[in-house]
């Protein structure tokens, strides 16, 4: 059913929490370290690293959401306690 | 009850169904009659009509009943959905240019299989912001949905059609999906009732993912039984959809007693009332008071989960659109691409930082509902905005509209509480919304306490003003 809709369906996002990776993951470290001025830089070796172009038309506008991005997870992400588990969430 | 042709309809889902039972009308008038307005739509709420398999099914329930034999609570009750459901025969096209071309969905979504079931007859799918990715429903592709209250204003989104075919008159029920704020905000700004239910508690199996983590389906409706009817009706466990496993609560038989018994209640201060528009928070107390409510209880962290939601949404939702960001980024909405592609962009360890922060809240959330059966906040920070809105200004300051109309819905649906939006009874003024919240799995809860506002008369869907019907679209 969900393969002829043509999209993966719910049944199909198990990775999401199969990851134990910490929250002082290097990656999120040097993520959090950005400033507005360094993020095109990191947007850029990022988008060559994963083969991702970015099209003059959206570079402007994900730098932005790049830059609001890190901001947002400067709020939360610091004081997280690294060792804790990813848990499967329930409500 | 309204004649067959274009004009807006604002019966209840069950008036329709009682009208149909007794006789006063047939189903396949009334399907004749919502496609007739779906026809001559003047919100630019639907975006495909399914006009052959609403009649054929009138039919059916017409000849059923002809013959006296069992019919479903909602039979002959026209229904539409987001257009992010699965409907049979029809491409899912989940408001975007990229998916226009896929092959139709070979089943129906299982919350349209099972209202259908019931008897509601679907008549078409619905205007929504690209992938559910906003609160504007301002979509690049099929234009934007107009506020029945002001044609000039959004409905807000992304579920913006569900809400203003409700509010409109178009049909008495619809189905959304909510991830960040998407049934609740174009509720709060139509002047519609709409159910956020418990992450988990309805299928999402057919529903086109956005963020897995946090999507949930529900009813929109101008009335709470109508909301808690349909509700009940898609309850129950789904093998398709994992975390869908709960038997089904029936809402609607306990509300009555529930709404006549103590209920505590709180209102939500602090990030919940930061940049709020006067006339919400004076639309808040008016609930408030009605229920007579504790106010500014505090849910420590609801910033950071705001922010942890922001951040998640993206980064999850990126991994879905991979292929096609690398290969078609300018099929996208751009004010949906350029945060995809961010998403994209941005370490994993961010998505997992937020997931991680997750039960920290919810836990803050648990200790704060052992003084509380249901809290109370703003569905959004203000009023519907004009179309092309850009800023507006929160606390004096200018800030983006898309950003910001969900700011005290996502801390919420980030831990997967119930939420029942509210219309607060205002006559004459632009509709505002109240989130009644429930702990986890106690929908009833929130869907007695709108029901007790309800007969107060502090809540209710208003007609809008009338407006001149538009040109045949389909």
């Amino acid at each position: 059913m969900l393969v002829a809709a043509g999209y993966p369906g719910y049944e199909d996002f198990s990775y999401l929490w199969s990851s134990p990776r910490m929250a002082t993951d290097p990656a999120l470290a040097a993520f959090l370290a950005l400033d507005d001025d360094t993020v095109a830089a990191y947007a850029d070796d990022r988008a060559a690293a994963l083969g991702l172009a970015l099209p003059p038309e959206t570079r402007a506008g994900t730098l932005e959401n790049l830059a609001l991005l890190r901001r947002q997870a400067a709020t939360f992400a610091m004081d997280l306690d690294a060792a804790a588990p990813i848990e499967a969430f329930e409500p | 009850m309204s004649p067959p042709g274009s004009a807006l309809d604002f019966r209840s889902a069950q008036a329709v169904a009682a009208d149909i039972r007794e006789g006063r009308t047939t189903a396949r008038e009334e399907a004749e009659a919502a496609v007739a307005r779906a026809r001559t739509d003047p919100f630019n709420a639907y975006t495909a009509l399914v006009a052959q398999r609403a009649l054929a099914q009138a039919e059916a329930i017409d000849a059923d009943l002809a013959a006296e034999r069992p019919v479903g609570p909602l039979a002959g009750v026209p229904f539409a959905v987001k257009n992010l459901f699965d409907i049979e025969g029809v491409t899912t096209i989940a408001g975007s240019k990229i998916r226009r071309d896929a092959a139709p969905a070979a089943h129906d979504a299982t919350a349209v299989q099972r209202l259908t079931a019931a008897g509601a007859v679907l008549v078409g799918a619905l205007n929504m912001d690209e992938f559910a990715y906003g609160f504007v429903t301002e979509n690049a592709h099929d234009g934007p949905t107009r506020n029945p209250h002001d044609l000039a204003r959004i409905a807000g989104g992304s579920s913006g059609g569900s809400a203003a075919a409700v509010a409109g008159g178009l049909v008495p029920l619809t189905l959304g999906s909510d991830t960040n704020g998407s049934i609740r905000v174009p509720a709060s700004l139509c002047g519609v009732f709409g159910l956020k239910p418990t992450l988990g508690r309805l299928s999402r199996q057919g529903a086109f993912p956005f963020v897995e983590s946090l999507d949930h389906v529900g009813p929109f409706a101008r009335s709470v039984a109508d909301l808690a009817l349909a509700y009940d009706l898609m309850q129950g466990p789904d093998p398709l959809d994992p975390l869908c496993r709960r038997p089904a609560e029936p809402a609607a038989p306990r509300l009555q007693a529930i709404a006549d018994g103590p209920l505590r209640v709180g209102v939500l201060g602090g990030w919940f009332a930061q940049g709020a528009f006067p006339e919400v928070l004076e639309a808040l107390e008016i609930v408030a008071d009605a229920l007579q409510a504790r106010r500014g209880v505090e849910l420590p962290g609801a910033e950071q989960a705001r922010a942890a939601a922001f951040c998640l949404t993206p980064i999850e939702a990126a991994h879905l659109h991979g292929p096609d960001l690398k290969t078609r980024p300018l099929d996208y909405d751009p004010a949906v691409r350029d945060r995809l592609l961010a998403g994209a962009l941005a370490p994993e360890a961010v998505a997992e930082a937020a997931r991680r922060y997750r039960p920290a809240f919810r836990d803050a959330a648990r200790r704060v509902f052992e003084d509380f059966d249901v809290l109370l906040a703003p569905a959004s920070v203000c009023p519907a905005p004009g179309i092309g809105q850009a800023t507006m200004e929160m606390d004096r300051q200018p800030v983006s509209v898309r950003r910001n109309l969900g700011a005290y819905t996502q801390p919420i649906s980030y831990i997967g509480l119930p939420v029942v939006a509210a219309p607060v009874n205002r006559p004459g003024k632009p509709p505002i919304g109240v989130q009644i919240v429930a702990p986890a799995w106690r929908e009833e809860v929130a869907l007695a306490a709108a029901l007790r506002l309800e007969r107060a008369g502090v809540v209710a869907a208003h007609r809008p003003p009338p407006v001149p019907l538009g040109e045949v679209r389909a």
